[in-house]
């Protein structure tokens, strides 16, 4: 297939001087339709055909559409000996030359697989489509089933160009099944220089601004919480807690959406309004906090404690995220499950599925029809809501739905600004494929009778809606007016242009996910895997977005807003507690104090940090924090942390390492510990015990067996866990 | 005994150490205070239910990797909630089948092979969640439970469900979506308490005869499915508001579908009709019609625009 590409590129690979504007063809570094080396007898090989030196002679070879099944193979490949029980999966290499990487960007990958398939490019994974995330084996089955126009659509991604090496490369893919009985598989793959996005410089933050920072370093969760140097966190609320009346007891568990609502507009005097997404109607629920920042002390203070009363609205269940209005309420959202789905009050709505609007003041409900009844958002429809985000035109909201294969993304617009209870939604349908495809259409979705309302996801599959595969939060991006959302089961972040008038999207593409990124902590840079969970997203004014993970290692990550796959502007803002999640988050309006929960971490954790009011917090239970930079939160007392005094000092070297790593590590106390060697998916590779000396100690990992990559050491004794990152060549 | 430790046990649990005892784990570092005195009715870990077996009403054991439950549950004659979801369990100990006084049961996203055979003992059991299982089949003893309002089994491998289902009289919602389910038993009819039916993403070719005698019948999803016809009886579930039958192989509606004069969405995208019986336009209530990417003729498209002026129809 031919592409095409305009003059700047071209004048950049000096194959045009001076010329007319004119598209011209390029030539892909790997086309479509190239020849292959294959296995296809169901065997297990391992990960040793994923490097570059492997010996594939023995390999049949052909040319791609290599598959069988749905009669567009060039080569034809066996399922074995049984039509409902085939292989699961089938192994391709081969080798290509490149002769200059000067001149563009990033890699253009394009796959079309049926049905998932994981690409190696010299020993290294650099994309996986439509397969589960950690590790993968010859009997992983596929993420999902593909059909359709989905069996022929070739899936494109960006690559960053430092996968290739100049001279010979070795790809290797395999292709994976969704399931035994499957008529068929196919394959094809291309790649091409990108320019689509040049490389761009970030915009230079204030230097005293939350989002300007130094990354952590990536780890495994630990105890505690790390955040940049930097900056200092308070708490401000954990489960359990007694609210300001006793008679309505305590805060409950596993706090998520954690939105400040600004009182007048302050940042110094507002609200908190943390919902707990129980596992029952008894344990949801929104706990709504007063809280204001004293200057003199330069801490936050809790001054009431108020549960949201949902009695009028026969309760809520699983009180995901959230969002707030730009009229200062409160938008809680039920991810709910279809637990006692029933229409008990007789209203004609079921009880459960539906967003909430509050009144922060009065912690309660608003009425919006003024029957003297508070109301759920009904024509928001009803769903598994994850969060809103509303406009600043006060009528236009987006949302979406984590529901499996039903996962669609909706917009509703008011009737009247300000008002959600009555209005348009609509429901985003793709012009093609989820990959190949960058524009869309808005369809309406049936919103006037209580039956229409309480079956929005059935009336929106029947008209066509796309499936993003467990879409969590959206936001609007406050630099670019694009609308970005999570998708959780495809590890990405997409982001389109909403039409200003009609019905239509533009620009629908991936922005980030399904691969490593560069992480700079200012001693090192280690390369993270985005891995799985992306989850809530934040932005600050500046376009910066915060990506919380729910899965891989559960980060905080943060994305610059000139961030693109081929040129990656990602940060690492927080290592989370173990066990944990982080939900939220929110910032006040001059973006000085960051609002955000830890969710139900370890309760076996112990170490106790000390905030920047001077008291301990062990995160053993869920925590709902402040964070800000630590000239503007706290007095200018000692504010090392018990963790940074009890960090273990550990050193590496020589890094990168072939044969053996030195461990050098000191140590206040004689006590136990264990050292762990992980790679690059969290897989245990190799651990040992050691007793450890107060003061020095100098002990050897040996690494000649580990094959060549990135590798994580861990050090674990019974109060701290520490990490550090190491290269095996 | 397997039983692995909970993660997300409630913060200050003072049993904790009695449960890392009981299960043979090293105690944490943490040191637990006094027990206090059995008043709380809620648990959160099996160490507090054996604790304070006799007052514990409700008990949530819900994402803590568990692979099996004790064995020698012991008896807790207060309990009426049991939360067990989300944990990797293979099999529910028979010991369940005692607790006299369970109102709910929530047992999904586990790997749940079987249930007890004498599940239906449970005769207080208001609400059952079983879906995102492995379960082949349910016991016949299912139809005993009389005082079963929601059953949700959805997500599982059924091919059938036992003719005793129809036995359970005050079932208002029945959710078996997702499985493989190839027939309905004749007896669903007897249903007739049931007001909300998903069996969506089954294999069922057809629906029993005489299906309909359902009075208080509101919503019926069946999309996903092999029908290619609707038995006439189906006209009798005169309460029905929704019914969805997107993706089937669908070439006719039975002319009874005039008679569900409460019907206010009716889907049918993705089947094979080329036109609607001319009854549909008695569905004065009708206020949502999807029929996309059927074969209906530009004939049959103006007679249904003709005949429901009020509703609003999805061609395209």
């Amino acid at each position: 297939m031919k592409h095409t590409v305009t003059l700047p590129f071209l004048l950049a690979l000096g194959l045009l001087s001076a010329a007319p504007a004119l598209a011209q063809t390029l030539t892909p570094l790997l086309p479509a339709g190239s020849a292959w080396k294959y296995l296809d007898n169901g065997s297990d090989q391992g990960t040793a055909w994923q490097a570059a030196g492997f010996n594939d002679a023995a390999w049949a070879s052909g040319n791609a559409e290599l598959g069988y099944g749905d009669g567009g193979e060039a080569t034809t490949v066996s399922f074995g000996p049984n039509s409902s029980s085939k292989y699961v999966t089938t192994y391709f290499r081969r080798q290509f030359t490149v002769s200059n990487l000067a001149g563009f960007t990033g890699v253009k990958l394009r796959l079309k697989r049926d049905d998932g398939a994981v690409i190696y490019i010299n020993g290294a994974e650099v994309h996986r489509s439509n397969m589960p995330t950690g590790a993968v084996a010859y009997n992983t089955f596929a993420s999902a089933t593909v059909d359709g126009a989905n069996e022929s659509a070739f899936f494109e991604a960006v690559l960053p160009k430092s996968v290739l090496s100049i001279g010979l490369n070795t790809i290797a893919v395999e292709i994976h099944q969704d399931r035994p009985s499957s008529s068929d598989i196919s394959f094809d793959l291309e790649l091409l220089p990108d320019n689509s996005v040049p490389a761009t410089t970030c915009a230079t933050l204030p230097a005293n601004h939350l989002s300007n920072f130094v990354s952590v370093m990536p780890t495994t969760q630990q105890q505690g919480i790390s955040i940049p140097s930097t900056h200092t966190f308070q708490l401000l609320m954990q489960s359990g807690q007694p609210y300001t009346n006793a008679a309505d007891g305590n805060t409950k568990e596993s706090n998520d959406f954690t939105g400040y609502v600004p009182i007048n507009g302050s940042s110094t005097n507002g609200y908190l309004s943390v919902n707990h997404e129980g596992s029952s109607a008894a344990a949801s629920g929104v706990s709504m906090l007063s809280l204001n920042f004293n200057a003199t002390s330069k801490l936050w203070q809790v001054t009431e404690k108020h549960p949201v009363n949902f009695a009028p609205v026969v309760g809520t269940y699983n009180n995901c995220s959230g969002g707030i209005t730009p009229w200062n309420t409160v938008i809680t959202c039920e991810e709910n499950s279809p637990t006692a789905p029933t229409d008990s009050n007789n209203d004609g709505y079921l009880d459960f599925g539906w967003t909430v609007e509050l009144d922060p003041a009065t912690h309660a409900v608003r009425d919006l029809n003024n029957d003297g009844t508070p109301d759920k958002l009904w024509k928001l429809g009803r769903f598994k809501h994850e969060n809103v985000v509303v406009a600043a035109d006060r009528r236009t909201v987006y949302e979406g739905a984590d529901e499996g294969s039903l996962s669609f993304v909706y917009k509703f617009v008011a009737a009247t600004a300000g008002n959600l209870g009555a209005g348009t939604l609509y429901v985003l349908k793709l012009d093609g494929a989820l990959g190949a495809s960058t524009t869309g259409t808005w369809i309406p979705v049936p919103n006037a009778t209580p039956t229409e309302c309480s079956n929005t996801t059935a009336l929106a599959q029947a008209l066509g809606a796309t499936n993003f595969s467990g879409v969590e939060d959206v936001e609007i991006g406050p630099h670019d007016g694009k609308i970005y959302f999570t998708s959780k089961s495809n590890s990405r972040v997409y982001r389109f242009q909403d039409a200003a008038t009609g019905n239509t999207i533009s620009g629908f593409e991936e922005f980030i996910g399904g691969q490593n990124y560069p992480i700079n902590y200012g001693t090192g840079t280690a390369s993270e895997a985005w891995s799985s969970g992306n989850d809530n997203l934040t932005f600050d004014s500046y376009g910066n977005l915060y990506v919380l993970q729910d899965g891989g290692r559960n980060h905080i990550w943060l994305v610059k807003p000139c961030h693109t796959q081929a040129n990656p502007a990602v940060e690492l803002f927080m290592v989370t507690p173990a066990g944990s999640e982080p939900t939220g988050m929110t910032l006040s309006p001059d973006e000085r104090f960051m609002f955000v929960s830890i969710q139900a971490p370890d309760n076996t954790n112990t170490l106790a940090m000390t905030d920047a009011a001077g008291q301990p917090v062990v995160f053993n239970k869920s925590t709902t924090l402040v964070i800000a930079r630590k000239s503007e939160l706290g007095l200018a007392t000692p504010t090392a942390t018990k963790a940074d005094k009890a960090a273990v000092q550990l050193a590496l070297y020589p890094n990168p390492t072939s044969q053996q790593l030195t461990v050098e590590l000191s140590q206040a106390r004689a006590e136990a510990a264990q050292l762990r060697v992980l790679n690059n998916l969290g897989q245990l590779m190799w651990q040992q015990d050691v007793a450890l000396s107060k003061g020095a100690n100098r002990l050897q990992v040996p690494v000649s067996q580990l094959p060549a990559g990135h590798y994580q050491l861990l050090v674990r004794t019974a109060t701290s866990a520490t990490t550090r990152a190491f290269i095996k060549q | 005994m397997v039983f692995l430790i909970a993660r997300q046990l409630l913060p200050g649990n003072p049993c904790i150490g009695q449960a890392l005892a009981a299960a043979g784990q090293t105690r944490p570092a943490t040191s637990a205070p006094p027990a206090p005195p059995c008043a709380q009715a809620t648990a959160f870990s099996m160490a507090e239910v054996l604790r304070c077996p006799a007052v514990t009403q409700e008990l949530y054991l819900r994402l803590q990797d568990l692979e099996q439950l004790p064995a020698g549950l012991p008896r807790l004659p207060s309990l009426r909630r049991l939360h067990v979801e989300t944990n990797r369990l293979r099999h529910l100990p028979a010991e369940v089948t005692q607790l006299d006084s369970l109102r709910e049961l929530f047992a999904h996203e586990n790997r749940l092979l079987d249930v007890p055979a004498d599940l239906g003992r449970l005769r207080r059991l208001r609400q059952l969640q079983l879906d995102k299982n492995e379960l082949a089949e349910l016991p016949p003893s299912l139809g005993q439970l009389d005082s079963l309002r929601f059953l949700v089994v959805a997500w599982n491998r059924f091919t059938s469900l036992p003719a005793q289902l129809g036995q359970l009289r005050q079932l208002e919602y029945f959710d078996a979506s997702h499985n493989q389910l190839l027939y309905l038993p004749a007896t669903l009819n007897d249903l007739k308490q049931l007001r909300y039916a998903v069996l969506s993403d089954n294999q069922l070719r057809q629906l029993p005869a005489g299906f309909g005698d359902l009075p208080r019948l509101q919503e019926l999803n069946l999309a996903g499915n092999q029908l290619t016809e609707l038995p006439a009886s189906l006209g009798r579930c005169r309460a029905l508001k929704s019914l969805v039958l997107t993706g089937n192989q669908l070439t006719r509606l039975p002319p009874s579908i005039g008679r569900l004069r409460n019907l206010e969405v009716l889907v049918l995208s993705d089947n094979q009709l080329t036109e609607l019986p001319r009854s549909v336009g008695r569905l004065r209530k009708l206020s949502t019609l999807i029929v996309r990417r059927n074969c209906l003729t530009p004939a049959a498209r103006q007679r249904l625009t003709a005949a429901l002026p009020r509703t609003t129809i999805y061609f395209d």
